[in-house]
């Protein structure tokens, strides 16, 4: 589903800020992406999620090389993907149901068509009551949850997440983490990045981790729940 | 705008207060410059055409009666003349008397014998085969035909109607240069929004018509405001100028057609706006990866 070969990253003139990133994601797996402030995870989900080109080596996402893929075509990759970004990025001026329906919007599905499943998966995350809210009325929990939701609306091929429990007490983040795990078995790639080593012990996933802006594909040791 | 739904708040943008108003000073001009290029064709037309000119045949003063009736008969006979008479000398005499003090003209001036002539309306007329036949009939008869004052209205109109195509012109590049700012203004408040559009997989068509109807929708109201503001100048003027008692100027009016030529100002202005944002912010979207 996503392969990397010899992959390096620069913003503008500066520095290297990852360099020779060479690993596969097989379809269905489950990774998180961990390694220390500053060591590259949203840079590497940016380059995931095609906000940013690699200023070498070779991405291929759905069996397609990015570098020679046409501007529709990425649109159509980008589609494929479920992205919860670490600040969330609600749109402060829609209210819940329209910040979930606005993943289906942008990909044409029609009105008659979005109501119900925005509810659904609004009840699902547990945001039932706050449909009409908008995000600066919801807590942090509520906002993370609220992004989950619009990241999952579309059944993403491959969900990607930034620290999406950075905000959250650590029942709630175990919690959140279930729900990714519920998508995983629904056939999902996840990748989540985090630092919080503490939660990782509850899970058995192999871990993509950044050291220095080198990636080491490590074997997670779970502890149980 | 026009009850779509948008993603972007663009309608709380400082720069979305202004454009109307921009826009509706630009139609205005527009409006204005418009009117006064149809109106003064009709007048161009009517001064060339020597609808306005006053014609008359010259004969010198020693010419007998039977030169100038030849004359008169010559000019009646000219397909697109209603009449030719002689004016009287003594009225020749008392037109000069303002100038010339009472009593000199005619007796110490010999004053010319004047045929007036006068055109039937809207008709054309042979004035070369008028010439020569009057040529035949009374050799020393000469033919004023009166343009030499038209043709210089006619002239300067031709230079008032240039001015007022520059003035469309100016407008438009205006125009275009505001909605440039505006939009660009709109893409800079709102990018972060417009990257996660694009991030959430949205086509660039779907960014770029938001900013489209939005760009239509504020210079439809800036030109509904424009060019009621210039419908009611050129009302005024046009009373105004009813009451002006001018004989070498024909009633400066716009007709049917013209105003519906002043009508398109707003809806062009409109589809100008509209093009403008959607190529601005299409070459924005085009840097995104």
């Amino acid at each position: 589903m996503v392969r990397f070969e010899n992959v390096g990253m620069r913003y503008g003139l500066g520095p290297e800020i990852l360099r020779d990133l060479n690993f596969t994601l097989e379809p269905g797996s489950f990774h998180f992406l961990t390694g220390q402030s500053g060591a590259g995870k949203s840079s590497l989900l940016r380059l995931l999620y095609l906000a940013h080109r690699p200023s070498r080596g070779l991405i291929t996402m759905f069996g397609r090389d990015i570098a020679t893929a046409k501007r529709r075509a990425l649109t159509e990759l980008r589609r494929k993907m479920g992205v919860v970004f670490q600040d969330f990025r609600l749109l402060d001026h829609l209210s819940a149901h329209d910040n979930v329906a606005l993943s289906l919007r942008v990909a044409g599905v029609r009105e008659a068509d979005i109501a119900e499943p925005v509810g659904e998966l609004l009840a699902w995350v547990g945001l039932a009551d706050r449909v009409h809210a908008l995000p600066p009325m919801l807590s942090g929990g509520e906002k993370q949850r609220l992004a989950i939701a619009r990241s999952v609306i579309r059944r993403p091929e491959l969900l990607l997440a930034d620290e999406p429990t950075g905000n959250v007490d650590p029942k709630t983040s175990l919690r959140l983490l279930r729900l990714f795990e519920e998508l995983h078995k629904l056939g999902t790639t996840v990748i989540i990045a985090t630092h919080d080593e503490s939660l990782l012990s509850h899970f058995k996933h192999p871990h993509l981790h950044l050291e220095g802006g080198a990636l080491t594909v490590r074997r997670a040791e779970p502890e149980g729940d | 705008m026009f009850g779509t739904r948008s993603d972007l708040a663009l309608r709380r943008d400082d720069a979305s207060r202004f454009l109307p108003w921009i826009l509706a000073l630009q139609v205005y001009f527009a409006v204005v410059a418009l009117a006064g290029l149809i109106g003064l064709q009709d007048a161009i037309e009517r001064w060339r055409g020597g609808d306005y000119a006053v014609i008359t045949v010259e004969l010198p003063a020693d010419a007998d009666d039977a030169s100038v009736a030849a004359a008169i008969e010559v000019m009646r006979r000219t397909p697109g003349i209603a009449a030719a008479r002689e004016l009287d000398p003594a009225r020749v005499a008392g037109l000069l008397e303002p100038w010339l003090g009472p009593g000199v003209a005619g007796d110490m001036l010999p004053l010319p014998r004047l045929v007036d002539v006068t055109r039937a309306t809207g008709a054309g007329v042979d004035w070369a085969d008028a010439v020569a036949r009057l040529e035949q009939a009374a050799p020393r008869a000469v033919l004023d035909r009166g343009t030499t004052w038209t043709d210089q209205l006619a002239e300067l109109a031709r230079w008032a109607q240039a001015l007022a195509a520059a003035v469309v012109a100016v407008v438009v590049v205006v125009s275009v240069i505001a909605v440039v700012f505006a939009i660009r203004a709109g893409l800079a408040i709102h990018h972060d929004t417009i990257e996660l559009l694009h991030l959430l997989g949205a086509e660039d068509s779907y960014i770029t018509s938001q900013f489209e109807t939005h760009a239509l929708g504020l210079a439809l109201r800036g030109g509904a405001l424009g060019l009621g503001a210039g419908a009611a100048t050129l009302v005024a003027a046009g009373v105004a100028g009813a009451r002006l008692e001018a004989p070498l100027l024909p009633a400066i009016g716009l007709g049917p057609a013209g105003w519906a030529a002043l009508i398109v100002v707003p809806a062009v202005t409109a589809l100008i706006a509209m093009i403008t944002a959607r190529l601005v912010v299409a070459r924005t979207l085009a840097r995104l990866p």
